[in-house]
């Protein structure tokens, strides 16, 4: 029963099925979403550890997967984003009061000078989804806010995001700030215009093109 | 140093270099022009030449390490949107006092686009056009979008000088033939007329633009001005004067404003979109007290850039498709597709349930075999292709409308949708519809109106009195920037569908 529960949760994540009334995807019409069936899996007496790692991460690594592979794009990747929102509101007062086990913090923004922020907010939500803390420190983002937001989550990774090719500028200085306070951060880059060899000559730790990247770099430190 | 022997129309020349520059580079420094989308950072690949027993390389990221041969393509002309709508304002002959300067007094009207350069060439004596001219923006080889060339001239004053000379060199030379093909001396040219986007005038007067491709956007001047030509050393008459139109914003600039003072739609259009669908996307909602403008920032997918086979709209670009009928820019071998072709290639595929309505399309879609091609390559579009008409068109879709929600409009209330600029000339509307670029509802009330830009320009340069228009245009307007819109991002999302 439980494990039916947690299969129809992950496909309300790997569909985008928000909850009951949300008319998307058509073909989920009417049926539960991840809002109802997170509420009666906690109900059942199911952990928010469990939850996460056996229903919503196997949800969103799927849509990962897809988006990598173009098998879907932006707007089902949202929904799916939301679906996981109405889950998380359920799970995340439960992660405040235990010291449960998220695999790990990681600090994302989107760089000083650059206002776009859809694809930074779709990491964020991909790496949220596959179980990990995110502390999100939105657009416009000075070094420094970094650099304060990392010493106060020590161990976590900074990921920075620019979608200009004059915000490419700030992000190294804001790479070559944040390494030079502490060399031991790690760095992901990620947006439209950055390459793998911006990424060296920075001297940033990981690039990655699609979150799913950003997941599986997270993931193989975590292990 | 090595060698490097270039090959291009019929020319021939061999120029040396050192290791460790790039090929772009090396062609830069010696004047050969090289289309450079992004400016050199590697990811548009519009900046392909061939290399002799290499093939086709991206020159800005291949290093030659000993003697080469590279081959360039064909440069190209562009064409100029000449003809002016009936939508566009009458206005009688008030150039002032300067024609006294000259006994054939000549005006010069120009629209300097991020792409190309029109210019006009008006005989003051009368108000007639006497000849049209156009010239791609030679200012392509530093970038092909005004962020790529701001970065490029960003606090490096002898970079930015790069990007003045290169305007400026294309303005004299389309006034210098103007001027042969006419019979009239530079000396007659006495009031020169500049509408243009917000980083081209910093560019053209030489001022620092790096503040506008910063939050929060903030331009050196936006201001109209009047400068002495000498100025600019254009070597005109001496008394000569430029005038540069008055801008907005950043992104809404001096072309916006020329384009909405010089439509003049007769009564029965009340409230009227104005669109510029171009990489920036301009866009303006009139009603009669105010205008509300915004800038959707689209990107060039519909100019060519970031589509595997695109390309502008030059000889071979497939600019017409359907299962049948396949046209190119003068019936040449089809090497590419531009964006009006593009359109039609995608209202096709949607059509025939090749691109779903999430927009997924299973492998690439060949439009034109190798056999046939131009290229000795199949013409084809990519399941990648669709998604960046996807988040292009979306852009456009949600600028239209945000700006009708602002105005507080519904679609019926609003009377006309012009759209303006080279690729809004030569769109197949209902593809566009089709598409979702434009919004069904307004069927049937889309007028395209050719180059408005060039039009205000035109009649700044006939009329003392058009500077009055132009400052009502900007009294009225009042911009809204789309980050500021908290519906924005899933309005953006949800627009990729096609329907
Ligand atoms: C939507 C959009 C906007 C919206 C932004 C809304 C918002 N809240 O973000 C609005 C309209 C406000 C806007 C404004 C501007 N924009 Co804009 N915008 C776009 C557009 C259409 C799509 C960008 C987008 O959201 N893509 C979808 C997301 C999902 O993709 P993504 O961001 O690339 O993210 C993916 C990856 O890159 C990666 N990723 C992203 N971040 C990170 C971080 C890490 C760590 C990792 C691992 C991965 C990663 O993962 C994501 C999912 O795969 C593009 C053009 C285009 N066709 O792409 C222009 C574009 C980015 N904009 C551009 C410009 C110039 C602007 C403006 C400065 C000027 C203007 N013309 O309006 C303004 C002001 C900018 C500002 N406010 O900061 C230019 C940049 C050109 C250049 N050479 O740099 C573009 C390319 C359009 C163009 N003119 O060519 N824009
Ligand atoms: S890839 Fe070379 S200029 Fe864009």
């Amino acid at each position: 029963m439980m494990e039916e529960l947690l299969a129809k949760l992950s496909d309300c994540i790997e569909f985008g099925k928000i909850n009951k009334v949300s008319p998307y995807p058509p073909n989920m019409k009417d049926m539960d979403g991840a809002d109802e069936i997170t509420k009666q899996l906690l109900d059942g007496g199911m952990s928010a550890d469990d939850i996460l790692q056996k229903g919503l991460v196997i949800g969103m690594e799927k849509v990962g997967v897809k988006f990598r592979e173009n098998k879907v794009f932006v707007p089902q990747v949202l929904m799916s984003a939301k679906a996981m929102d109405a889950a998380m509101a359920h799970l995340k007062p439960i992660f405040a009061e235990s010291s449960s086990s998220r695999k790990g913090t990681f600090i994302i923004g989107t760089v000083e000078g650059d206002l776009h922020d859809i694809g930074k907010n779709l990491v964020a939500m991909m790496v949220e989804g596959n179980g990990y803390e995110v502390i999100d420190l939105g657009v416009d983002v000075k070094a420094e806010k970094f650099i304060e937001a990392a010493d106060a989550h020590p161990g976590a990774v900074l990921a920075l995001s620019a979608l200009l090719t004059t915000t490419m500028e700030n992000m190294k200085q804001i790479t070559k700030a944040i390494k030079e306070h502490n060399s031991a951060i790690q760095i992901c880059i990620g947006g439209a215009p950055i390459t793998q060899e911006f990424c060296d000559q920075i001297g940033a730790d990981s690039y990655n093109p699609d979150p799913q990247g950003v997941v599986e770099f997270l993931n193989a430190k975590s292990a | 140093m090595h060698h490097l022997k270039i090959h291009s129309v019929g020319e021939i020349r061999t120029v040396g270099f050192e290791t460790g520059t790039s090929l772009l580079e090396i062609l830069r420094s010696n004047g050969v022009q090289v289309m450079a989308a992004c400016g050199g950072n590697g990811t548009c690949g519009k900046c392909k030449v061939k290399v002799k027993d290499v093939g086709m390389v991206t020159s800005c990221l291949y290093f030659p390490g000993h003697d080469e041969e590279v081959f360039l393509p064909r440069s190209l002309e562009s064409k100029v949107l000449t003809d002016q709508h009936d939508y566009t304002l009458s206005i009688e002959l008030e150039p002032g006092d300067l024609i006294e300067k000259s006994e054939h007094p000549v005006g010069v009207a120009i629209d300097v686009g991020t792409t190309s350069i029109a210019m006009y060439f008006i005989d003051l004596n009368n108000g007639h056009t006497l000849g049209i001219a156009g010239t791609m923006n030679s200012q392509g080889q530093y970038g092909a979008d005004v962020i790529s060339r701001i970065n490029y001239c960003s606090h490096k004053p002898d970079k930015l000088k790069d990007l003045q000379a290169a305007v400026l060199n294309d303005i004299r030379s389309l006034i210098q033939k103007e001027c042969e093909s006419h019979k009239r001396k530079l000396t007659d040219i006495v009031k020169v007329s500049v509408a243009a986007n917000t980083t081209m005038l910093h560019m053209l007067l030489g001022e620092d633009p790096t503040a506008i491709a910063l939050a929060p956007f903030t331009p050196k001047f936006i201001d109209a001005k009047i400068l002495p030509a000498s100025k600019l050393e254009l070597g005109l008459n001496p008394a000569a004067k430029v005038h540069v139109l008055p801008s907005i914003s950043a992104y809404v600039g001096a072309d916006v404003v020329a384009g909405l003072a010089a439509i003049d739609p007769p009564e029965s259009i009340k409230n009227y979109l104005f669109v510029d669908i171009g990489t920036n996307g301009e866009m303006a909602i009139v009603t009669p007290d105010k205008i509300w403008t915004c800038a959707t920032a689209a990107g060039p997918a519909f100019e060519g850039a970031n589509i595997s086979c695109g390309m502008g709209a030059y000889a071979g670009a497939i600019s017409s498709f359907s299962k049948d009928d396949v046209v190119t820019i003068n019936d040449e071998k089809a090497i590419g597709i531009c964006g009006s072709g593009l359109l039609e290639a995608v209202a096709y595929l949607l059509d025939n349930e090749i691109v779903s309505m999430e927009g997924n399309l299973e492998e690439d879609f060949v439009l034109v075999d190798a056999n046939k091609s131009g290229t000795g390559d199949a013409v084809a579009l990519t399941p990648k292709d669709i998604r960046e008409v996807q988040l292009a068109k979306s852009a456009i879709s949600c600028g239209i409308i945000a700006l009708t929600e602002k105005a507080g409009l519904s679609y019926d209330e609003v009377d006309a949708l012009f759209v303006a600029g080279g690729f809004g000339n030569y769109m197949n509307i209902e593809s566009a519809i089709r598409i979702g670029l434009l919004p069904q509802e307004m069927k049937g009330k889309v007028i395209q109106i050719g180059n408005t830009a060039g039009a205000g320009a035109v009649l700044d340069v006939c009329s003392e009195k058009f500077a009055k228009r132009l400052n009502e245009v900007v009294k009225k307007s009042e911009h809204f920037d789309l980050a500021d819109d908290p519906n924005f991002a899933m309005n953006f999302a949800m627009g990729m569908y096609f329907s």
